[in-house]
């Protein structure tokens, strides 16, 4: 009788104790879930941002877009080793891939505007060139950053405060893109010469100009998204690869509009993959990403955006 | 300045890639007058009014305007110089609202005089209603208004008018013709009109010209033009 009521008395107290344990984990948990999905949009929206760009504004498939990526992280690495505080050092990445993007523009891109396959072929070839050449001038490797803000317990987890600026710096990114594109005299010109080239150029616009602008606002999002990454990543020569698949199944599944197309992708594909990493591992959120991909394609042949601006019509 | 041309147009053929639509197309324009060119369909008109603001390329010929030989000049640039272009079919950005539309269309007049919503508004008042609604959206009627004020923002010194007739009602129609003959008498933009509608070129046109095969054949004074039986006689042809 002694012994049951002890056991009694001893298994209630740690069911109490289970419960107050289960609410105070409640919080963490729930932060957890909205870090994973915050990692993985923020890495979707920064890593598709140029290739919306240029995709969307101009129809020119850019398989360039991981060395841009790359060299945005190599002249960030650079610049934040020379002393740059990291902020400054990533813009300068930006720049130059932008820098970059316009030269290229001028040289190559502009020569293929009418002929989109032509200009999948020369910027996969742009490609091989920016990340042999890199190889042979750098080396198979650089000596990278580290990454800054350190780490945040919650609950029984520590987090990376850098990645929750990585979230905050996507969110900030689509809301610039917006206001871009949306609330200045470029953006409205922009706009009106993908929709209508010939009438743009009628009307007195520049239009090669605007292009080589578009091209280059593209390949310095590109840069941004190296340089936000550069202090997470290994500096090598094919990192741009990493950025790749994700990218171009955000910008697949979204359609042609950044704001109707990828922005909503990247979120739903961050639900996907960050449900699918956090139950069944890495391997399993790639894999749920393709296989949105796919159904994507069949179902929505135009995209997201395709799909939601029938709605708004 | 008043005896000087606008317009000089002088041995121009040209057409689209292998074919030549323009066979040698000559004629002129004074400041401030309007002046039709009539024909059948297929004749080249809206070909030579893709030349005329430098879309399309001529394969030989040339272009004067305001004196200044612009037969190479590419189109944004002929805009700057002064050429509003108001094609077949408006073409408006149908994506962007009315706002938008007359901003693009601000661009033309960039360094020259700023933009006058004003005088733009009071012509056509319903683009001030509709501000911010998007231009897919606007009636025919509204959409061939958005354009003509697209072109006049940037204070076009000639408009090239093709066809603003084309799928629009009757009784709109009238009120184009109107407007543009109101703009022509108050800001002195000259006005090249490419028409098959009897009603517009007679109500609208101050001269004329007709075009054959890529030819002016004839030119029509303001007696002639005025009458319905002539037009009627040459669109028939």
């Amino acid at each position: 009788m002694r012994t049951f009521g002890r056991g009694f008395v001893l298994a209630r107290a740690l069911s109490s104790a289970e419960q107050g344990a289960r609410r105070v984990e409640l919080f963490p948990a729930i932060f957890s879930i909205f870090y994973q999905f915050g990692d993985a949009f923020a890495f979707l929206v920064i890593s598709c941002a140029g290739l919306a760009v240029i995709f969307g504004m101009m129809g020119i498939i850019n398989l360039a877009h991981g060395e841009f990526i790359m060299c945005g992280a190599y002249v960030t690495a650079a610049s934040a080793r020379a002393g740059l505080p990291l902020p400054l050092a990533i813009a300068c990445g930006a720049v130059a891939a932008g820098v970059v993007g316009m030269a290229l523009e001028r040289a190559v891109i502009r020569h293929l505007y009418h002929r989109p396959l032509d200009s999948i072929i020369a910027t996969w070839g742009v490609s091989l060139i920016a990340t042999q050449g890199v190889l042979i001038m750098l080396g198979p490797t650089m000596q990278g950053i580290g990454t800054p803000l350190g780490s945040t317990l919650v609950g029984e987890r520590s987090y990376s405060v850098y990645r929750i600026v990585l979230f905050a710096s996507a969110v900030g990114l689509l809301v610039g893109l917006y206001v871009l594109f949306y609330r200045t005299r470029f953006g409205v010109i922009a706009r009106a010469t993908i929709q209508r080239p010939a009438m743009a150029r009628a009307l007195g616009v520049d239009t090669r100009r605007v292009y080589g602008l578009t091209f280059g606002l593209g390949a310095g999002l590109a840069g941004l998204a190296g340089g936000l990454y550069a202090p997470t990543m290994t500096m090598v020569p094919t990192m741009g690869a990493t950025f790749i698949v994700e990218s171009f199944v955000t910008v697949v599944v979204g359609g042609a509009d950044i704001f109707l197309g990828a922005a909503p992708a990247a979120a739903i594909l961050a639900v996907i993959r960050a449900a699918l990493t956090a139950w069944y591992g890495q391997l399993f959120g790639q894999i749920g990403l393709l296989v949105a991909v796919i159904v994507v394609i069949r179902v929505m042949p135009g995209g997201l955006s395709a799909f939601l601006k029938r709605w708004q019509r | 300045m008043s005896d000087a041309s606008l317009l000089d147009v002088d041995g121009v053929c040209g057409g689209y890639g292998g074919e030549q639509v323009l066979q040698g197309v000559a004629f002129n324009m004074k400041p401030g007058e309007i002046v039709a060119i009539i024909g059948r369909n297929g004749v080249g008109k809206s070909t030579l009014m893709r030349t005329l603001t430098g879309l399309l390329a001529p394969s030989a010929g040339s272009i004067r305007f305001n004196g200044v030989d612009m037969t190479r000049e590419p189109a944004n640039v002929r805009a700057l110089r002064g050429i509003g272009y108001i094609p077949q079919g408006r073409d408006v950005f149908p994506d962007l609202t009315v706002r938008e539309n007359l901003l693009v269309g601000e661009v033309a007049g960039q360094g020259r005089e700023p933009p006058d919503y004003d005088t733009i508004y009071r012509f056509f008042p319903i683009l001030k209603e509709r501000e911010r609604q998007r231009a897919g959206t606007l009636s025919g009627g509204q959409q061939q208004q958005l354009a003509i004020a697209r072109a006049m923002i940037g204070h076009p010194s000639l408009m090239l008018l093709d066809e603003p007739s084309e799928g629009i009602q009757p009784s709109i129609i009238k009120d184009i013709s109107r407007n543009v003959r109101e703009l022509n008498a108050q800001t002195g933009v000259a006005v090249l009109l490419v028409e098959q509608n009897l009603d517009l070129i007679v109500s609208m046109a101050q001269r004329g010209y007709v075009m054959e095969k890529g030819r002016i054949v004839a030119s029509l004074g303001p007696d002639e033009i005025r009458s319905r039986e002539a037009v009627r006689a040459y669109l028939t042809i």
